[in-house]
C-alpha cells in the first residue's frame, strides 16, 4: 500500500531586518535567529490537484494574514536557500536489526540527493541523545556513524524533538529536521505542553516517518525488527499537531515502501517551497501570531505553518 | 513456773515462726528463688540448681501460690512493659522447666474395673434379676509439666494484645508439646468416639485444649492448624488428611503438610499417593528438614517397590539436605552394601555412628516435629527476657539449645573418656583391598570345643573351590568390642513415670566396667548407646581408657537395628577380631532399616555379632513402676510410634520374624542369639565373658582366594573333615568390590544436580539443561547467563519448564538455589521475550515459598525480597509487581521499603512520563481511586524516615501529573534541597522546574532545573528542562547553546530514566547483599 506523499513542507523563519541578515554563530554571540519587530518569513508550499509543486508564482499571487490582518508581501523566493537536514533516528530497542539498516541505506541516499551547500547533521536517541555526526556533507562519514548505532535501552523522543528543534536555528539556512521514530516517548523531561510551545518558536519544518507496518518484515537474519507498538496504536496526535504546527507532515509507511524514495520526496518536496517575506504591520508585535496564507490559483493546496511568536 | 515456761515456749514458737521461712530457704531455694534468678538472665544455672534440689510438682504449686505476686512484684510493678516481661519470664520459666520433665508420661488415664448392676424389668428389657457389665468411661489425670505449660499460658494471656514475644512462647509451648508426644493435652480427648477401651475420658472438664488458646491469641498462625493435624493423624486420619490438604498451598507450612501427608499415606499403604505429596512437596518448599523427610521418606517407598536404585537417589537426596543424618545414612549403607558398595557403606557407617553429638535427622525428629524450632524460640524468649544476658549468653545456652536440637534426649552428654584417643587408622570390614581371608570358626563336639587343630584339619571353600589355609591363629589376635547398649524408654513404652536417669547411667557404667574388666591389653572397646538416636559413647580405647560416665542420652524410641547396622559396617584393622555384643530390648520404633536389612549386612560383614535379647525390665524401680501403674488401672500405654512397633519376641517367648532375621543375622557372622532359658537370663556381662571364653577356642583361618573371580560375593564353606559329627560355626562368605561406581563415588557431594547432570567443562555455548545453566552461573555469574541467553538459538523458556520440573539444584542451600533464580529471571528478562514473563512470575513466587523461614522471617528473606522487589519494579511491564511488594510487605510490616515498593508498584500501573492535563499522550487513563490508592501508600511511606523524602518526591510527581501542581509543588518543598539520596535530589529539582514550568513560572523553573543540572553535571534531562526554559522565555541563543551541548555532551547517567524503574536501582546492591551469605 504505496501512500502518495501528500504534504508539502513549509517553514517560517523570522528574522531581524527585511534583508536575510546573516550572522555566523559564534559562541559569544547570540544566534541571529530572533523575531523581531519589523519582519518575518514564512515558508509556503503550492499544489495543483495532481499534487506537483505549482511554480512560477510572485507576489502579487500570494495574500497572507497576520492575526486576520492582511500583510504587505516584500519578497519572495523559491529554492535558492540552502537546507540544513537533521536527521532524527530513534534507536530504542523498537528499531533495530533490518529495519536500522533499511535507514542506514535511505539516509546514505538522501546524502546523495543533497546540493553542493545543503548539509545532514545525525542525531540518534535513546534515553540519551548523541549527536552522530555535525552538520556535513561527507556521506561517508554519515554512512560512518550509520553503522556505528548503539542499539536499545528506552526512547527520550520529546527531548530529543525540543533539542533538535532549538538546535535548527541558523538563519541563513532553511531547517528541516526529519525524525525516524515509532512515536512511543518513555523517557523525556519535556512535556507534550512545553514541546508545542518549542514547536511554535522553532524554524525548523518536522517531518516524521513513522513505521507502521515494519513489524511483519521477516526477520529471516535472525535480527529484531520493530515493535509491534506502532502497528496496534494511532499514531500520536501530537506528533501531527507538532508536524502541522512546523508546516510539515507525518509520513506512515509501510513495510515495502522504498524509504530511500520516501526521504528523496521529502527533501524535494521542501525543496519546491517559496519563502515569503513581510513585515508585520497593524498587529500588536508580542505574543502568538497566526498566519493564514491563500494563492489566488483555483485549484491548489497551499501548506503553510500556522504562527510564529512575537518578540 | 508453768507460766514461765508457757511464756518461754511461746517465744520459742514466734522466733521459730519467724526464723522458719529463712532457715527453709536456706536449705531448698524456691520456685521464687529460681525465678528470680531466671528473669535475672541466669538462665542455666537457675535451671541446673533446680533441677538438682526441686521438681516439676513442687515448681508447679509455688508459682500457682506465689507466682502472681512475683509478676506484679506486690503491685509494684506498673509499668507495662515491665509487666510483661515479667510475665514472659515467668510463663518462659515454667514452660523450662516443663520441659525439663520430658521423658516422663503427661498424663495418666486411669480405668475403672468392669461395673456390673442388676437389672430390674421396670427399666430392662431383659430378664429381671440378670446382671449386666459395663464400662466406666476413663479419668484423666494432668502431670505437673502440662499444668506448668497451661500455667505459663494463663499468665501471658493477661497481657491485653499478644506481642512477637508471646507468638515464640506459643511456639515453644507447641514444641514442648510436641516432644512430650501429648496430643490430648493439645486438642483434648484423641479418642473420643473410639469408646473407653480405646482410652476416651469421662472428665472432659479437665481437659486443657492449649491449641484453642493458642489460635486464639494468634489465629493466623499456620503451624499451630498444622498441629492439628499431626494431633489427629493417629486416631482420626481422615481429620488429619483434611487438615493437611488445608495447609498444602502455604508457603510456611504447605510443604511439611504435604510431606506429613504422604508419611500418613504410607501408614495406609497407598504408596503411589505417597510419593505424589513427597514430590509435591518438594516443589513447594526448600525447607531442608521438609526436603530431608520427602526424599528419605520416598526412598522407604521405593524400596518397598523394589526399585533399589532409584531408592538410593533418594536417600541420597536426602543426605544432601541433612548430611550425616542417621536415618538415611543407614538406608543408603544397606542399599549400597547389597550392591557391593563396600567403601561408601563402610564410610556412610563410620560418619553415622562416628559423630557425637548426631546430627539432627528430621525423620528421628518427624514425631516431635515443631521440636527442632525449640533452640531458636527459647533463644529468642531469653533474648526478650534479658536482652543483655542473653547476647553474653553462655556456651552453656548455646550447648543446651544445640544438645535439644540434635538429640532425642534431654542431659547432655559429658566426655565419656579419660583418654579417649582418636581412631586408629583402619580398613573397611569388608577388607577389600586386601587379598587376604581371615575367617573365624568355630569347632565344637558335643557342645566341648574342638581343639589343637592345624590348616591341615580344614578344608575352606570359596565360591566352591578349595583354598590353602595358610595359617591358623586363636587367641593372640586382638579385639576389637563393640558394646551396643538400649538405653531407649521402658520396653513396655516410651515414656517413664520414675525418674530413671541416675538407674540407667549406673547400669550401663557397669556393664561398660564388668566387660572393660575381662579385656586384655591389647583389646580394644567401644560402646554404642540407642534411642532415637545411635551414639557413640565411647570410641575405640584400651580398657584402661575407659572412665567413668556421668550423663548420657536415655529415654524416647529405639533405633536399635540401626546401631546393629551401623557397628557391623565399622571399618575394621585387618589384623584384628571385631566382635559386637548388641543388648537388645525387644523394641525398635525408629530405625531407618528392618531386620532383614541387618540380616543381609551381616551375611556380608566380616565381624562377629552376638544379639542379646535382655528380655526383663531391667530397671528395677522402673519395672516397680510399672506393675504398681498397670495394676492400679492408672495406665495406658498411649501409642507414640510412627510404624509398627517391631519386636523380636512375642509374649509367649518365641521368635518373630524379626526375631528370626535378627537371630540368622547373628548366626550369619558366626555369632549366636542369646535369649532367656528358663531361669537363666543372659546379660551382655555373661555373654560377653562367654564369648570370650570360646574365643580361645576358635581358630581365625587366613587363606589367599585363588581360583575365584575377584570381585563380588564369595561363599565360605569351612568344613573339618577329620572329625566326626563337628559343628562348624563361621561366617559364610565376603565380598569384594568390584569397580568404583562413579554414581557412588561421591555421594555428598555439593551441588549434588550438578553430579546427576551434565559435564563440568562445557561452554556456555553448548548449555542444553539447567544444570550447565546452574554451573555457568557458579563460574561466571550473572554475566555468564546474560551471555548465554544473548545467544542465537538458545529458548529461556525450555529452562524455565525444566527449572519447574527439576529439584533444588543445590540441595542443602537453597539460598544458592534462590539467588540463581533471581539473576536468571534477571537474564532472561533482559532479552524482554513475552513468552517468558509468565514462567518466570510463577517461578519468583515459587521461590518466594523457598526463602520463606518456617518459624519467622529472616535477614536473607528480607534481602531476597528486596532484590525480587526491585527486579519487578525494574521489569513491571514483564513481570507483576505489585504481588511482589504486597508479599514483601506482609512478611516485612516494619520495613518502610516494601511499604515505598508497594506504592511505586501501583503507581507503575499508569505510568506517564509528563503531565497529562489537557493532553492524553497513548490513551492512558487514570481513575480516582488508583489516585487515591497510590496517595495513601506514598503517605504511608512518608511516615518512615527511611522512604519519607523519596515517597514525598514521588507523591509530588503524581500530583503534578493529575494537574494538582500546587499541591505537588507543596509537597516537594517539604522535602529538604539538602537530600542525603543524590538521586533523589536531582529529581527533586527537576521535577520542580517542571511543576514550576506547568504553573507557568518559567525563571523559577529554570532556576530548578539549573540545581538539577548542577547537583548531577551531565545529566540530560535537567539541561533539556532548562533549555526548554530558556526557550520559552525567549532566551533563544542560550537555549541554541545549550542544546548544542545536550547533543555532545558524554553520556552520564540519568536518575530520571530510572525513576519509573523504582527500586530497580537497588537491584545490583540487593543481589551483592544476597551473594555475600552464598560465598
Amino acid at each position: 500500500m504505496r501512500r502518495p506523499v501528500r504534504c508539502a513542507v513549509f517553514a517560517v523563519c523570522a528574522i531581524a531586518g527585511l534583508g536575510l541578515e546573516s550572522r555566523a554563530r559564534s559562541q559569544d554571540q547570540a544566534p541571529v535567529f530572533r523575531v523581531g519587530t519589523s519582519a518575518v518569513s514564512v515558508d509556503v508550499s503550492v499544489r495543483d490537484r495532481s499534487r506537483k509543486p505549482v511554480t512560477g508564482l510572485t507576489a502579487a499571487d500570494f495574500t497572507v494574514l497576520d492575526n486576520g490582518v492582511a500583510q504587505k508581501i516584500a519578497n519572495v523566493s523559491f529554492g535558492v536557500k540552502p537546507i540544513d537536514v537533521t536527521i532524527g533516528l530513534d534507536v530504542s530497542q523498537s528499531v533495530t536489526g533490518l529495519v536500522l539498516e533499511r535507514l542506514r541505506r535511505a539516509v546514505a541516499q538522501l546524502m546523495g540527493d543533497l546540493r553542493r551547500d545543503d548539509r545532514l547533521k545525525l542525531v540518534m536517541f535513546q534515553t540519551q541523545i548523541h549527536r552522530a555526526m555535525d552538520f556535513t556533507a561527507d556521506a561517508r562519514a554519515v554512512d560512518r556513524a550509520m553503522r556505528a548505532v548503539p542499539a536499545g535501552g528506552g526512547t527520550a523522543l520529546f527531548d530529543t524533538l525540543s533539542v533538535a528543534m532549538v538546535g535548527a536555528s541558523d538563519p541563513d539556512r532553511r531547517q528541516l529536521v526529519v525524525f525516524f521514530t515509532d512515536g512511543i516517548d518513555s523517557g523525556s523531561a519535556s512535556s507534550p505542553a512545553v514541546l508545542e510551545v518549542i514547536a511554535q518558536r522553532s524554524r525548523a519544518t518536522l517531518v516524521f516517518v513513522v513505521a507502521t507496518g515494519l513489524g511483519t518484515i521477516p526477520s529471516g537474519s535472525g535480527v529484531r525488527i520493530v515493535s509491534l507498538g506502532s502497528l496496534l496504536r494511532p499514531i500520536d496526535p501530537l506528533l501531527t499537531r507538532l508536524a502541522t504546527d512546523t508546516g510539515g507532515s507525518v509520513l506512515s509507511i509501510q513495510r515495502d515502501v522504498d524509504l530511500g524514495s520516501t526521504f528523496r520526496r521529502v527533501l524535494e518536496d521542501f525543496r519546491s517551497t517559496y519563502v515569503l517575506y513581510y513585515s508585520p504591520a497593524g498587529v500588536a508585535a508580542p505574543g502568538f501570531h497566526t498566519i493564514s496564507v491563500q494563492v489566488a490559483r483555483p485549484g491548489t493546496t497551499v501548506l503553510a505553518r500556522r504562527g510564529y511568536f512575537g518578540g | 513456773m508453768f507460766p514461765a515456761r508457757v511464756a518461754a515456749l511461746a517465744l520459742l514458737a514466734v522466733a521459730v515462726c519467724l526464723a522458719g521461712p529463712r532457715a527453709l530457704s536456706h536449705q531448698r531455694p524456691t520456685a521464687i528463688d529460681f525465678l528470680d534468678r531466671y528473669a535475672a538472665g541466669h538462665f542455666d544455672a537457675a535451671l541446673d540448681d533446680l533441677q538438682r534440689t526441686s521438681d516439676a510438682d513442687a515448681i508447679l504449686k509455688q508459682l500457682r501460690e506465689f507466682g502472681t505476686s512475683w509478676i506484679a512484684l506486690n503491685g509494684s510493678v506498673t509499668d507495662a512493659r515491665e509487666l510483661a516481661r515479667r510475665r514472659l519470664a515467668a510463663a518462659t520459666f515454667a514452660l523450662e522447666v516443663a520441659r525439663l520433665d520430658q521423658w516422663r508420661e503427661w498424663k495418666r488415664i486411669q480405668t475403672p474395673p468392669v461395673m456390673e448392676a442388676t437389672l430390674s424389668a421396670t427399666t430392662q428389657r431383659a430378664p429381671q434379676g440378670e446382671k449386666e457389665a459395663f464400662q466406666p468411661l476413663n479419668t484423666l489425670w494432668w502431670a505437673p509439666s502440662p499444668l506448668l505449660v497451661e500455667w505459663g499460658c494463663i499468665v501471658l494471656r493477661a497481657n491485653e494484645k499478644p506481642d512477637p514475644a508471646e507468638r515464640w512462647w506459643h511456639l515453644a509451648a507447641l514444641a514442648v508439646a510436641q516432644r512430650a508426644e501429648d496430643p490430648q493435652f493439645l486438642i483434648g480427648d484423641t479418642k473420643l468416639g473410639l469408646g473407653s477401651k480405646a482410652g476416651e475420658i469421662m472428665n472432659e472438664q479437665h481437659e486443657i485444649l492449649h491449641l484453642k488458646h493458642s489460635q486464639d491469641r494468634f489465629p493466623n498462625e499456620a503451624r499451630f492448624v498444622l498441629a492439628e493435624g499431626i494431633a489427629r493423624f493417629r486416631d482420626w486420619a481422615d481429620d488429619a488428611h483434611a487438615t493437611y490438604r488445608k495447609l498444602a498451598d502455604r508457603p510456611d507450612v504447605g510443604g511439611e503438610a504435604l510431606a506429613r501427608e504422604g508419611q500418613m499415606f504410607i501408614t495406609e499403604g497407598k504408596l503411589r499417593d505417597a510419593i505424589d505429596r513427597f514430590d509435591e512437596a518438594e516443589r513447594r518448599t526448600r525447607d531442608p528438614y521438609v526436603l530431608y523427610l520427602a526424599a528419605y521418606l520416598r526412598g522407604t517407598v521405593l524400596m518397598r517397590q523394589r526399585e533399589p536404585a532409584r531408592a538410593e537417589a533418594s536417600f541420597r537426596r536426602a543426605l544432601a539436605e541433612a548430611p550425616g543424618a542417621q536415618s538415611a545414612s543407614t538406608a543408603l549403607a544397606a542399599l549400597v552394601l547389597a550392591r557391593n558398595g563396600y567403601e561408601e557403606a563402610t564410610t556412610l557407617a563410620a560418619g553415622m555412628v562416628g559423630s557425637e553429638p548426631p546430627p539432627f535427622d528430621p525423620w528421628r525428629g518427624f514425631l516431635h516435629a515443631d521440636d527442632r524450632f525449640w533452640p531458636l524460640l527459647i533463644s529468642r524468649l531469653r533474648g526478650a527476657i534479658a536482652p543483655q544476658a542473653s547476647q553474653t549468653g553462655s556456651a552453656t545456652a548455646q550447648r543446651r539449645a544445640a544438645g535439644a536440637a540434635t538429640s532425642a534426649a534431654q542431659d547432655v552428654v559429658a566426655p565419656p573418656t579419660r583418654g579417649q584417643q582418636p581412631p586408629p587408622q583402619q580398613t573397611p570390614a569388608f577388607r577389600t583391598a586386601t587379598d587376604v581371608v581371615f575367617v573365624d570358626v568355630s569347632v565344637r563336639r558335643r557342645g566341648a570345643a574342638v581343639t589343637g587343630l592345624t590348616a591341615a584339619d580344614f578344608d575352606v571353600r570359596d565360591n566352591g573351590v578349595r583354598q590353602k589355609v595358610e595359617s591358623v591363629e586363636s587367641m593372640a589376635v586382638p579385639i576389637d568390642l563393640t558394646l551396643i547398649i538400649d538405653v531407649s524408654g521402658g520396653q513396655r513404652t516410651t515414656f517413664s513415670n520414675r525418674d530413671v536417669g541416675a538407674a540407667v547411667v549406673r547400669r550401663v557404667n557397669e556393664q561398660i566396667a564388668r566387660v572393660a574388666a575381662s579385656l586384655r591389653p591389647i583389646d580394644r572397646m567401644r560402646v554404642i548407646t540407642v534411642d532415637t538416636y545411635v551414639h557413640e559413647l565411647v570410641r575405640p580405647a584400651l580398657a584402661s581408657d575407659i572412665g567413668r560416665i556421668d550423663l548420657l542420652h536415655h529415654g524416647g524410641h529405639s533405633s536399635v537395628y540401626d546401631a546393629i547396622v551401623g557397628a557391623l559396617l565399622q571399618p575394621v584393622d585387618p589384623d584384628r577380631r571385631h566382635v559386637i555384643i548388641a543388648g537388645v530390648k525387644n523394641r525398635d520404633d525408629q530405625s531407618a532399616v528392618e531386620a532383614a536389612a541387618v540380616r543381609e549386612v551381616a551375611s556380608r560383614s566380616g565381624s562377629l555379632l552376638h544379639v542379646v535379647l535382655e528380655e526383663m525390665l531391667t530397671i528395677e524401680d522402673e519395672a516397680r513402676e510399672d506393675t504398681r501403674c498397670i495394676e492400679a488401672g492408672l495406665c495406658q500405654s498411649p501409642f507414640r510410634s510412627l510404624q509398627r512397633t517391631r519386636r523380636m519376641q512375642t509374649a509367649s517367648l518365641q521368635l518373630t520374624p524379626d526375631g528370626v532375621a535378627i537371630k540368622e543375622a547373628a548366626e550369619a557372622t558366626g555369632g549366636k542369639w542369646h535369649q532367656a532359658v528358663l531361669f537363666s537370663e543372659p546379660s551382655i556381662r555373661s555373654t560377653f565373658e562367654q564369648v570370650f571364653q570360646e574365643f580361645g577356642e576358635r581358630y581365625v583361618l587366613r587363606y589367599r582366594p585363588e581360583g575365584v573371580a575377584r570381585a563380588g560375593w564369595h561363599s565360605i564353606t569351612v568344613a573339618v573333615p577329620g572329625t566326626r559329627d563337628a559343628t562348624v560355626l563361621a561366617r559364610k562368605g565376603y565380598a569384594i568390590e568390584a569397580t568404583a561406581d562413579p554414581s557412588a563415588a561421591s555421594p555428598l557431594t555439593i551441588p549434588a544436580a550438578l553430579a546427576r547432570e551434565g559435564t563440568p567443562d562445557r561452554e556456555p555455548a553448548s548449555v542444553r539443561t539447567v544444570a550447565d545453566l546452574a554451573r555457568a552461573w557458579e563460574r561466571g555469574g550473572l554475566p555468564a547467563l546474560d551471555a548465554i541467553f544473548r545467544t542465537p538459538g538458545v529458548a529461556p523458556v525450555r529452562f524455565l519448564t525444566e527449572l519447574e520440573r527439576s529439584g533444588n539444584l543445590w540441595p542443602g542451600y537453597s539460598r544458592r538455589e534462590a539467588l540463581f533464580i533471581l539473576e536468571l529471571a534477571d537474564a532472561i528478562l533482559r532479552r524482554n521475550r513475552s513468552e517468558t514473563f509468565k514462567p518466570i512470575a510463577d517461578l519468583l513466587d515459587r521461590v518466594t515459598g523457598y526463602v520463606a523461614a518456617p518459624i519467622e522471617p529472616d535477614e536473607f528473606e528480607q534481602a531476597w525480597h528486596w532484590a525480587a522487589t526491585s527486579l519487578a519494579q525494574g521489569r513491571f511491564w514483564q513481570i507483576p509487581a505489585v504481588p511482589r511488594a504486597v508479599q514483601a510487605r506482609v512478611r516485612f510490616p516494619g520495613d518502610p521499603r516494601f511499604v515505598l515498593a508497594e506504592a511505586i508498584a501501583i503507581d507503575q500501573r499508569w505510568r506517564t512520563f509528563g503531565p497529562v492535563v489537557g493532553v492524553r499522550l497513548t490513551g492512558q487513563s487514570v481513575s480516582e481511586a488508583h489516585v487515591a490508592e497510590v496517595t495513601q501508600k506514598y503517605r504511608d511511606a512518608m511516615e518512615f524516615a527511611e522512604t519519607r523524602d523519596e515517597a514525598a518526591v514521588r507523591l509530588a510527581w503524581l500530583q503534578h501529573r493529575i494537574g494538582r501542581h500546587d499541591e505537588a509543588l507543596a509537597t516537594l518543598d517539604s522535602v529538604a534541597a539538602s537530600v542525603s539520596d543524590r538521586d533523589i535530589a536531582y529529581v527533586r529539582h527537576l521535577f520542580r522546574g517542571h511543576v514550576l514550568m506547568a504553573a507557568g513560572r518559567v525563571d523559577d523553573a529554570a532556576v530548578a532545573y539549573r540545581a538539577g543540572a548542577s547537583s548531577r553535571p551531565g545529566a540530560q534531562s535537567a539541561r533539556v528542562g532548562l533549555m526548554n526554559a530558556l526557550m520559552v522565555r525567549g532566551d533563544v541563543g542560550a537555549a541554541a547553546q545549550l542544546a548544542d551541548t545536550i547533543e555532545t555532551a558524554p553520556g552520564v547517567l540519568d536518575p530520571w530514566w530510572e525513576y519509573w524503574s523504582g527500586n530497580f536501582r537497588w537491584f545490583a546492591r540487593a543481589l551483592d547483599a544476597l551473594r555475600e551469605p552464598n560465598r
